[in-house]
């Protein structure tokens, strides 16, 4: 039983250093040069991306867009 | 009662450390409000359509302690929607990021039976999060393609941008999510610590007496668990005030039937209904050490009905059940044991 109780304690202790290491280091977020463009959320279109370390703009510059698109009174209750 | 130990000499039951454990979910949430505590650079453009509009110089900075986060907003009328060009500059003018946000606002009202509201919808806001490599002073340049009503028309009125820059935000929902699975870890390391021990048995019966013979002692406690139930032998509601206490009787013999202890104490009796049921219950959880390993039998006794008021509450059941080899964290009071030899021992 001492051992499986160190082992928990062990287990506690690698997953709250390794998720709390990684939330504040956050080693997968996109750095500036980065190939690709950084995660924006919705209605973002970025006007090019990073190719070996420059930044290259897309052609055409801009994207036809819908426009005003409210999703009405039945999903907003 | 006896002393959970001698006095000056640790109780080789406790066990502490385990308990230490439970500081670590708390520290995911420390650093989120340690992150929470930053007091974010705010940022305000107004942005007329047409015009290239130049924020003020803000840093990014680049580090392990978090990593920079930039929010916009536009604040645009209702029922509009925006097409809003934001270049990202570095600290010599060169574009370093450059997007498009094709955003709206919508409202109204609804009524469905009988009830009425209005209703708001928007999607006008972008958030950057990214790291600089390495710190630096940048811009943002922010301009106004489109502002149209619900029509398509064009929007005379000019937009402000609103951001804020935090430059060592942390991954909220990871943090979140490190603090719940260290806590259910946690519970498990308690659990084990102090749930489990060598043994457990468990007498259940519809009398007032119960007992378990069985091989126990070592190191540890023994806990006796007590649980008994009373009900009235009709459905009628209690014509009194149940009873409020009840004598429970625990005797424990060893191998050769030689009395070691024999323990009474008054234990407080609950009473409880529910959909018209009216019953008694009683619990009572005592602790004794026995350093010998050895076969020992363990008799609870309680009444087997309680009289009060004109009721008479009968047993329905008792149960006893013994768990052997416990840790604790904390002391307990331990039901002292008299010596073989000595044969009968009040407590």
């Amino acid at each position: 039983m001492p051992d499986e109780r160190a082992l928990l304690l062990l287990l506690a202790v690698t997953v709250v250093a390794a998720g709390t290491i990684t939330a504040v280091t956050r080693p997968g977020l996109w750095r500036l040069g980065q190939d690709g463009t950084p995660a924006a959320g919705s209605g973002v279109r970025y006007g090019g991306s990073y190719r070996a370390g420059r930044w290259v703009p897309a052609t055409p510059r801009r994207q036809d867009w819908a426009g005003f698109q409210g999703r009405g009174p039945g999903a907003a209750k | 009662m006896g002393p959970a130990s001698e006095p000056g000499r640790r109780d080789p039951a406790l066990l502490l450390w385990p308990l230490a454990s439970l500081v670590l979910p708390l520290l995911p949430l420390l650093v989120l409000l340690l992150s929470a505590l930053e007091v974010p650079r705010r940022l305000v453009m107004v942005v007329p359509e047409g015009e290239r509009v130049l924020s003020a110089p803000f840093e990014l900075k680049d580090g392990w302690l978090g990593s920079p986060r930039l929010a916009l907003t536009a604040e645009i009328p209702a029922n509009s929607s925006i097409e809003l060009d934001v270049t990202l500059l570095d600290g010599t003018g060169r574009t370093v990021l450059d997007l498009t946000k094709d955003g709206w606002r919508a409202s109204g009202t609804w009524a469905e039976g009988g009830e009425s509201g209005t209703w708001e919808e928007r999607d006008a806001g972008l958030a950057l999060a990214l790291r600089p490599g390495r710190t630096g002073r940048f811009q943002l340049a922010v301009q106004l393609q489109d502002l149209l009503d619900e029509a398509g028309r064009p929007l005379p009125h000019p937009v402000v941008v609103r951001g804020s820059l935090h430059n060592h935000s942390v991954d909220t929902p990871m943090l979140l999510f490190t603090a719940v699975l260290t806590l259910a870890v946690v519970q498990v390391l308690l659990m084990a610590s102090y749930g489990i021990g060598r043994g457990r048995w468990v007498s259940r019966c519809g009398e007032g007496t119960a007992a378990i013979r069985c091989e126990v002692g070592g190191p540890g406690v023994l806990r006796v668990d007590v649980l008994a139930r009373w009900e009235l032998p009709h459905d009628n509601p209690p014509l009194g005030t149940p009873p409020v206490t009840a004598a429970i009787v625990l005797a424990v013999s060893d191998a050769q039937g030689r009395p070691r202890l024999r323990h009474r104490q008054m234990v407080a009796v609950v009473h409880s209904s529910s959909d018209g049921d009216h019953w008694l219950s009683v619990r009572r959880e005592l602790h004794l050490r026995l350093p010998e390993r050895g076969s020992y039998r363990f008799r609870v006794e309680l009444p087997e009905a309680l009289r009060a008021d004109g009721d008479l509450w009968e047993i329905e059941w008792l149960q006893l059940t013994l768990t052997d080899g416990l840790r604790t964290a904390w002391p307990v009071p331990v039901l002292p044991l008299a010596r073989a030899a000595e044969g009968h021992g009040d407590a």
